[in-house]
C-alpha cells in the first residue's frame, strides 16, 4: 500500500535553472535598456532634457521664480487697457529674450577664442 | 448647450491655428534674409601652423568646448522658456479673446502659427548643433587636428542656424508687438 512510487522522472537542475532565468532576465533588461538610451540620444531629447545630470549645474539653473509672468487672460472683453497691459507683459519677455540674443554667435568657437588663431580673441561689449 | 457647441468649435478653431502648415516651410512664413555667406567660410583650409595650435593646444580647446556645451545648454533652457511664455501665455490667450470678442483677426492668428512652427524649428536646430558640438569634443585633436577642424567647421554652420533661428524669432516678436499696437489704434 505505501510502496515507493517508481520514479523515472528527470532530475531537475534548480541552482541551473535559477542561474539561466538571471542571464536571460538580465539580458533582456540591459538591452532594453540600451534600446532606450539609443533612441533618447538618436531623437535629440538627451540635448534638451534639463533634469539630466551634469547637463545644467544647480548654480546654473535659471531662476524659475523669474520667469513667472502673469497669463494675459483668454476671458473678458479687448479694451485698450487690456492691450496696453498685454504690450507690458510681451515687453518684459522680450527685455529678457534681447539679453541672450547673441548667446549663440560664432564669437565662443571662433578660431581666435580657442587658440587656433594668432589673433587675440575678439572680446563682446556687454551691454 | 449652444455656448458648449461654441466652445467647442471655438477649440478646434484655435488648435488648427495653431497646428504648422504643412505645405510651408517656415523660413517662407518670414521675409529676412538668410546669410548665404558666413564669414567663417572665407578660409576653411587651416594653415600648418595652425593645425599645429591644434594639437598642441588641445586640452584647452576641449575644455573650452565644454564651457561652451554647458552656457548654451542654459541659454536654450532661458531662450525657450521666454519663446514658451509669449506662445502659450500670450499670443494663444490674446486670439482666444479676440474670437470670443468677435474680433478675430487674421493676421495675429497667422503669427501665431509662424511663431509656433519656428520656435519648432529652433528646437530642432539646436538639436542638430548638440550632436555636432558632441562630436567635436569627441575628435581626438591632439591626433587628427584636420579631421577635428573640420568638424569645428561643421559644428559653427549649424550654430549658425539656431543663431539666424533666434535672429527670425525676434523679428516675429517685432512685428506680432507692431501688429497689437495697430489693432489697440483701432479700438
Amino acid at each position: 500500500m505505501f510502496a515507493k512510487k517508481k520514479t523515472d522522472q528527470r532530475p531537475i537542475h534548480g541552482g541551473r535553472n535559477l542561474i539561466l532565468l538571471f542571464v536571460i532576465a538580465s539580458t533582456i533588461a540591459l538591452s532594453t535598456t540600451a534600446i532606450s538610451l539609443s533612441i533618447y540620444r538618436a531623437t535629440g531629447d538627451i540635448y534638451l532634457d534639463r533634469s539630466r545630470p551634469g547637463y545644467i549645474a544647480e548654480n546654473e539653473k535659471h531662476n524659475e521664480e523669474d520667469d513667472n509672468i502673469e497669463k494675459f487672460s483668454s476671458e473678458g472683453a479687448i479694451t485698450q487697457k487690456d492691450l496696453d497691459e498685454y504690450l507690458q507683459t510681451l515687453e518684459l519677455v522680450d527685455s529678457r529674450i534681447r539679453n541672450a540674443i547673441d548667446d549663440f554667435s560664432e564669437a565662443p568657437i571662433s578660431d581666435e577664442t580657442l587658440g587656433i588663431s594668432d589673433l587675440e580673441p575678439v572680446v563682446q561689449e556687454s551691454e | 448647450m449652444t455656448k458648449k457647441i461654441a466652445s467647442f468649435l471655438l477649440a478646434i478653431a484655435v488648435t488648427l491655428a495653431f497646428l504648422p502648415p504643412q505645405n510651408i516651410r517656415a523660413t517662407e512664413a518670414v521675409e529676412i534674409p538668410e546669410n548665404p555667406q558666413p564669414e567663417y567660410e572665407e578660409d576653411l583650409t587651416p594653415s600648418a601652423e595652425e593645425l599645429g595650435r591644434i594639437s598642441g593646444n588641445c586640452s584647452s580647446i576641449k575644455l573650452q568646448l565644454q564651457r561652451v556645451q554647458r552656457a548654451d545648454a542654459k541659454s536654450r533652457v532661458h531662450l525657450g522658456a521666454q519663446y514658451e511664455t509669449i506662445s502659450t501665455n500670450l499670443m494663444l490667450n490674446l486670439n482666444l479673446r479676440l474670437v470670443k470678442n468677435n474680433v478675430a483677426n487674421a493676421e495675429l492668428a497667422d503669427q501665431q502659427t509662424r511663431f509656433f512652427s519656428e520656435r519648432e524649428r529652433f528646437k530642432n536646430d539646436f538639436i542638430g548643433y548638440s550632436q555636432e558640438l558632441e562630436k567635436l569634443i569627441q575628435v581626438n585633436c591632439k591626433e587628427h587636428p584636420q579631421e577635428f577642424y573640420d568638424q569645428l567647421i561643421l559644428t559653427r554652420q549649424k550654430r549658425s542656424d539656431v543663431q539666424q533661428s533666434i535672429y527670425r524669432l525676434q523679428e516675429l516678436i517685432d512685428y506680432h508687438r507692431n501688429s497689437v499696437e495697430t489693432l489697440r489704434s483701432l479700438l
